[in-house]
């Protein structure tokens, strides 16, 4: 079993091996490629992407398609890696699962790439219970070894490498990501202390959040209908400043009672 | 009576009995063609066509306002106090001011048909009495009634709604006369008014037909039981702007197209139904619901008493077989400056996800009459800064596999006899521990919606609501029960020995690889944080389990006493 915190380790981790590739040159212009999502963000949409991969966890094409983001037919338009920029560019591969109908509105969502991506990991984690590298009391950072790679480069190849049957280049690569996940366990291992402190007194507003439910509203409300707003509506109280009544208790109105 | 009222100074020319113009006094149906009153009283203008004209194809000409008639608010009660003299300077007084009081419900929308009349046949003097409904068009009065036969209005819109049976639904095509001509065009289908569907689906009551959607409709049956009142509701604009946009650009001077006010919808409003029952007696309630969705139902035909926010984070219920049943996503916080009293008869359970704590400032008594068992499984402290007493009217005996006592400056052992190194030791017994329950709860699902799953909720208490749709609704707390320990347990038998040896062979030799781009606490904690364990706590939601409480505060985006529970209802919706 591996841990929802252990999980979203192994998130950021992912997102770490991700995120090694620069979108600004020396003199601080944005580089070729990398463009402003509808968050303001910069993202990567360039000819590359079938080699970096998609979003903040470099996510696939089948990946995409496993999710059900993008429809099947798009991998017979790609006919090598060059192509997955203009073949997810186009609107007619995406589904509209979720609202997300172009590459862009995915990219602009890091919660449901988010969601996509542990959704890949519960499959990868699924199916290599199903071929028997795993039998679900191994420990999380067994389990991660595996789910870390074949959650980005699929259950297959997965075990294909166990079975010593990959080039030395592919061996590289799922060593690399198989060590990244046991560095996401190790990390929530040692640095649980560092990252969980609870504070010594809550302050919390604005609690719930409704990313996928309120994605679901736009789905289902129509255009021309905006989605309810629940935001958080403070009274506009004022704290009044220290007097010296503090602390007697009295009764209102009137005078401090003795 | 009526010369006498007509000669106070009415022009003559009104005076139809007296050689002058025809006299408009009505009343007449007037078509409303301007709702906007810059006097803010109610006044409408109206298109007359008994004073009107026609166009060349022969239609009203509506869009000519010289052959519109102003006529003002008539509601059925209205008063208001005099003007207190002597306050002629200022903003006056209260009291001094005048009052009023009444009832208001006005203005409708453009196109709809009013009733008017002319007070002595002055133009100058129209009053608007009440309003004719289109026939057929009043499916959605006083309440947007659900029917089994609806449409969503695209392809892709009823996939959040799953296999719900039941929409609230908007009036007929009124432009399809196969529909509308249909002797029975109440029962055709009609598309889901999907501002209150969605608003059901995220209370997770779209499958509840006591709490969520209701029948109750003036088209339901004949002669009707439904009666209530209905808001129009918030506008939905032709050009599909955003009303805070639309009210930005009003309050700014800035340029608003016609699409941007041409109202070609309406969002759904407030409404108040009391509703008698169908003929079987369903349907048979009170319910006051907001436009926005917050609403109190008090359902003679379900037995029960509920309130619920809209967004369905929090509501109550006060149910049948006299439970008090009460859920909250968020904390549930309770104070009084004088004593707060719980009392329960039969027992009290109480769980906590994380911690529990209990502090008094001055003095804590627990007191069983019977026995009281103290555990901690991993470690039990008693400490006094001062004096720490352990006494037995009878017995006391003590037990551990090692032990010490270190008595400080002395220790003193009395006994008529001690035993040191032999003599009978008393049995001390571990306490049973206390049974455990997995009871049901709900989850949220893209393509089911909200979902109750069995087993789910690992607690110690024997009822615990869930976020909508609660099952036990109208159950004793005995019904709910003991749904009994959970019994799954993950396989651990390989089905490919061979292939687990060598992931284990590879497993040590990918712990001796260098590790590259570890991660850090800030590459941690700017990560969405998952709310699902792998496998899945659940049957494969990816929205299943729980975030730690301290995870979510060390983020600052979470309360402290958001509970696990709390929390595993709704997965990464609350971090």
């Amino acid at each position: 079993m591996i841990s929802p915190q252990q999980v979203t380790a192994m998130l950021a981790q992912q997102a770490a091996a991700i995120d090694i590739y620069p979108a600004f040159d020396d003199n601080g212009a944005s580089l070729p490629g990398w463009q402003l999502n509808l968050n303001g963000s910069l993202v990567y949409i360039g000819s590359e992407l079938g080699v970096r991969g998609v979003g903040i966890y470099g996510q696939s094409v089948s990946s995409l398609i496993l999710t059900g983001y993008v429809k099947s037919a798009a991998l017979n338009l790609i006919l090598n890696d060059s192509l997955v920029s203009t073949v997810l560019g186009s609107p007619a591969v995406w589904t509209g699962q979720n609202g997300i109908t172009s590459l862009i509105e995915y990219l602009s969502n890091e919660d449901l790439q988010t969601l996509a991506q542990i959704d890949l990991m519960q499959g990868a984690y699924q199916g290599l219970l199903d071929a028997g590298v795993l039998t679900g009391d191994q420990g999380a950072r067994f389990e991660a070894t595996y789910v870390q790679p074949a959650a980005r480069y699929g259950v297959d190849l997965v075990i294909a490498w166990i079975q010593g049957q990959v080039d030395s280049g592919t061996d590289t690569v799922l060593t690399t990501a198989a060590r990244q996940g046991q560095y996401a366990i190790d990390f929530i291992a040692s640095n649980a202390t560092a990252i969980l402190t609870v504070p010594a007194v809550p302050g919390y507003v604005n609690t719930a959040v409704r990313t996928t439910l309120d994605q679901g509203a736009v789905t289902a409300l129509g255009e021309k209908i905006p989605a309810p707003v629940f935001a958080t509506q403070v009274a506009n109280v004022t704290i009044p400043a220290t007097t010296n009544e503090d602390g007697v208790f009295r009764f209102a109105p009137g005078q401090p009672q003795a | 009576m009526e010369n006498t009222l007509r000669s106070r100074g009415k022009p003559q020319n009104y005076k139809f009995d007296r050689g002058g113009l025809s006299a408009e006094m009505g009343p007449y149906i007037g078509i409303v063609v301007n709702n906007s009153d810059s006097t803010r009283s109610g006044r409408l203008q109206v298109y007359i066509d008994e004073f009107g004209a026609v166009d060349g194809n022969g239609g009203p000409r509506l869009d000519d306002p010289t052959l519109w008639r102003t006529v003002r608010y008539c509601p059925p009660f209205y008063g208001a106090t005099p003007q207190i003299s002597g306050t002629s300077a200022g903003v006056g007084t209260y009291p001094g001011n005048r009052n009023s009081y009444g009832m208001w419900f006005t203005p409708p929308d453009i196109g709809v048909k009013v009733i008017c009349f002319f007070v002595a046949g002055d133009p100058g003097q129209g009053y608007y009495l009440g309003c004719v409904p289109e026939p057929g068009i009043n499916h959605m009065i006083p309440a947007i009634g659900s029917v089994s036969n609806f449409k969503y209005n695209t392809a892709n819109q009823g996939t959040p709604f799953g296999d719900t049976r039941l929409q609230p639904v908007t009036e007929i095509n009124d432009e399809n006369i196969q529909i509308s001509d249909n002797p029975r065009f109440f029962d055709q289908s009609k598309p889901v008014q999907t501002v209150v569907a969605w608003t059901l689906l995220q209370q997770g009551l779209n499958r509840d037909p006591i709490r969520g959607p209701i029948r109750s409709s003036s088209q339901r049956e004949s002669p009707s039981s439904v009666y209530g009142i209905s808001t129009p509701g918030k506008p939905i604009y032709q050009s599909g702007i955003d009303p805070k946009v639309l009210k930005a650009k009003l309050d700014s001077g800035a340029a608003v197209t016609t699409q941007d006010v041409t109202v070609i919808g309406r969002q759904g409003g407030h409404t108040f139904v009391m509703d008698d029952g169908d003929v079987g007696g369903t349907d048979a309630l009170v319910r006051i619901r907001t436009a926005k969705g917050h609403q109190i139902t008090m359902s003679d035909d379900g037995n029960c008493f509920y309130i619920t926010h809209a967004n369905g984070q929090t509501w109550v219920e006060l149910g049948e077989q006299g439970t008090i049943d009460l859920f909250s996503t968020n904390s549930v916080n309770v104070r009084t400056q004088g004593v707060l009293n719980l009392h329960a008869d039969k027992g009290i359970n109480m769980y906590s996800g994380g911690y529990i704590r209990i502090k008094s400032k001055t003095s804590t008594q627990i007191e069983a009459n019977t026995s009281m068992s103290l555990v901690g499984l991993n470690k039990f402290t008693a400490y006094s800064k001062t004096s720490l007493n352990l006494k037995s009217d009878g017995r006391l005996a003590m037990a551990s596999k090692s032990g010490s006592w270190n008595g400080g400056s002395s220790l003193s052992l009395n006994a008529g006899v001690i035993h040191l190194n032999g003599g009978s030791s008393i049995p001390v017994t571990t306490p049973a521990l206390q049974t455990g329950y997995k009871l049901t709860d709900t989850f949220y699902s893209a393509g089911q919606g909200w979902i109750p799953r069995a087993r789910t909720l690992e607690t110690i208490v024997t009822r615990a609501p869930s976020h909508e749709p609660y099952p036990y609704h109208n159950q004793g707390v005995d019904v709910s029960l003991n749904l009994g320990a959970d019994n799954t347990t993950a396989t651990t038998t390989s089905i490919n020995p061979e292939l687990t040896k060598k992931a284990q062979s590879l497993y040590t030799r990918v712990s001796n690889t260098a590790m590259s781009y570890g991660i850090t606490a800030a590459n941690y904690l700017k990560t969405p944080p998952s709310s699902t364990a792998i496998p899945p706590a659940t049957d494969g939601d990816a929205l299943g389990s729980a975030l730690s409480q301290a995870e979510a505060i060390a983020r600052g985006t979470a309360p402290v006493d958001l509970a696990t529970a709390a929390a595993s209802i709704f997965g990464n919706l609350i971090p």
